[in-house]
């Protein structure tokens, strides 16, 4: 069997020029290369390359903070007259806010997948942001359970089928917490799953595929351009939403990764 | 919807701009190496900032900004590459890479060394630049993002929407590949190279 001194440290090389090894690793790459002369050289090329690349010229033109500002100004005034216009507007508002808050309660029940898909859209937009970044699937459930979301989540493995985990957050759902995570494919396709307690009976009645094999039930919606597959898991229920992807992708994603109670 | 209904206030403003300001340059940075052209890469800066702007509001305290702001270009990078280039993948780029890495394998990393001291190459930027333009997109973006970023491997990951792993294996193939290249324009120079 080879000795440690005697293998070639591959990646750890860069790891050392990134100054991300300490204690035992370092000291055993530092032995090794001692020795090593094809080693040194990799090392003194991987700092070369490093170097020369952040002595790239790179020009920062010099207008560019100045219309970064005045983008900012434009968006700022145009929140200005946004305000401006509610207020003047305000009384009619309110009692379109009535008329539109009990038209809500009323259908209430529709507005699961769009939430969905409103959560889905935040996420590929930047406007929400993972609170633990992880590719990990153990080390977020670990998360999510000192977190306190008040149910067992199951962070699926989609590496098999290109999705890389990012990470997870804590969010809201169906006014209770929930566990959101998300999958990225290698062509930039974004995938989320969230999981939160509730029931299915909860969602739309109608405008959906219902697709029921080997005692699972996946009801199917669209919103826009957003493909959602809801099922229950027990006290929870789970949807994928993703929209990159054709629809029976994300269908075949939640019956491969499901677990139903039967 | 918090900003829709309140006037912006200039400490909301002021503290957008303490934050995401002292980013523009390797925002830039990186924007350049993603588009090729400076005024699209002004356009993407820009673009970035207006979005991270209106979204400011959610933005978390103590969250880390370099990594946030790095992850919505990056998306809107992808989004715009993927609308230009939505066609089927025949073979995966990571295994196109690994059967050309075995092309380009350095056997002599000391010669490899010398020969990048060697006086007689200037080694000018720009022959730095284009080779990591013609980097397969996954490294160029890992190279771009550490390199001239300088992010770490976990705000790159996130920016990039991939494992740490595989961050750190797609920056080393991607170090390593431009190495290989630079080979190549020494040879073309007409050094001896091994």
């Amino acid at each position: 069997m080879m000795r440690e001194a005697e293998r070639h440290p591959g990646d750890e090389l860069q790891m050392l020029l990134d100054g991300r090894l300490d204690g035992d690793r370092r000291a055993a790459v530092e032995d090794h290369l001692a020795g090593c002369d094809g080693c040194r050289g990799e090392l003194e090329t991987l700092r070369w390359l490093k170097d020369r690349l952040a002595r790239i010229p790179h020009e920062l033109p010099s207008d560019l903070q100045g219309r970064i500002r005045a983008a900012l100004d434009a968006e700022d005034a145009a929140v200005d007259r946004r305000t401006h216009r509610l207020w003047r507007w305000l009384p009619a508002a309110a009692a379109v806010l009535a008329a539109a808050v009990t038209l809500l309660l009323a259908v209430r029940r529709d507005d699961f997948p769009a939430l969905a898909a409103a959560h889905l859209r935040s996420i590929e937009e930047g406007a929400l942001h993972v609170q633990r970044v992880t590719g990990e699937p153990a080390v977020l459930e670990g998360w999510f359970a000192s977190a306190g979301v008040g149910f067992d989540v199951h962070v699926f493995d989609l590496a098999g089928m290109d999705l890389r985990l990012i990470g997870g957050s804590v969010g809201r759902f169906a006014g209770g917490p929930s566990a959101l995570f998300a999958y990225r494919s290698g062509d930039g396709v974004l995938v989320l799953c969230e999981m939160y307690r509730g029931s299915l009976a909860d969602l739309p009645a109608g405008g959906h595929r219902r697709i029921r094999e080997d005692g699972l039930v996946v009801r199917v919606f669209s919103r826009g351009e957003a493909t959602l597959a809801f099922w229950q898991e027990g006290p929870v229920v789970c949807y994928l939403a993703a929209s990159g992807l054709p629809s029976n992708q994300v269908t075949a994603l939640a019956f491969a990764k499901a677990e139903p109670i039967r | 919807m918090r900003a829709s209904l309140t006037a912006p206030s200039s400490r909301h403003r002021d503290r957008f701009e303490s934050l995401a300001l002292p980013h523009l340059a390797a925002l830039h940075r990186v924007a350049f190496g993603l588009t090729h052209h400076s005024a699209d890469a002004a356009d993407l800066v820009q673009e970035t900032l207006l979005r991270a702007y209106r979204t400011f509001a959610n933005f978390a305290p103590g969250t880390d900004e370099k990594a946030w702001l790095f992850t919505i270009l990056y998306s809107i990078a992808a989004n715009k590459f993927r609308t230009r280039q939505r066609r089927p993948t025949e073979v995966s780029i990571e295994a196109l890479e690994e059967q050309r890495q075995r092309a380009v394998e350095i056997a002599d990393w000391r010669g490899q060394e010398e020969m990048l001291g060697n006086p007689r190459l200037a080694w000018e930027g720009s022959e730095v630049a284009r080779a990591l333009a013609d980097l397969p997109e996954p490294f160029r973006v890992a190279v771009q993002l550490v390199d001239l970023g300088e992010l770490s491997y976990e705000e790159a990951a996130a920016a990039a929407g991939c494992p740490v792993g595989t961050l750190r294996s797609r920056l080393f193939r991607g170090r390593r590949r431009l190495a290989a290249q630079l080979r190549e324009v020494a040879r073309a120079a007409g050094l001896p190279v091994s």
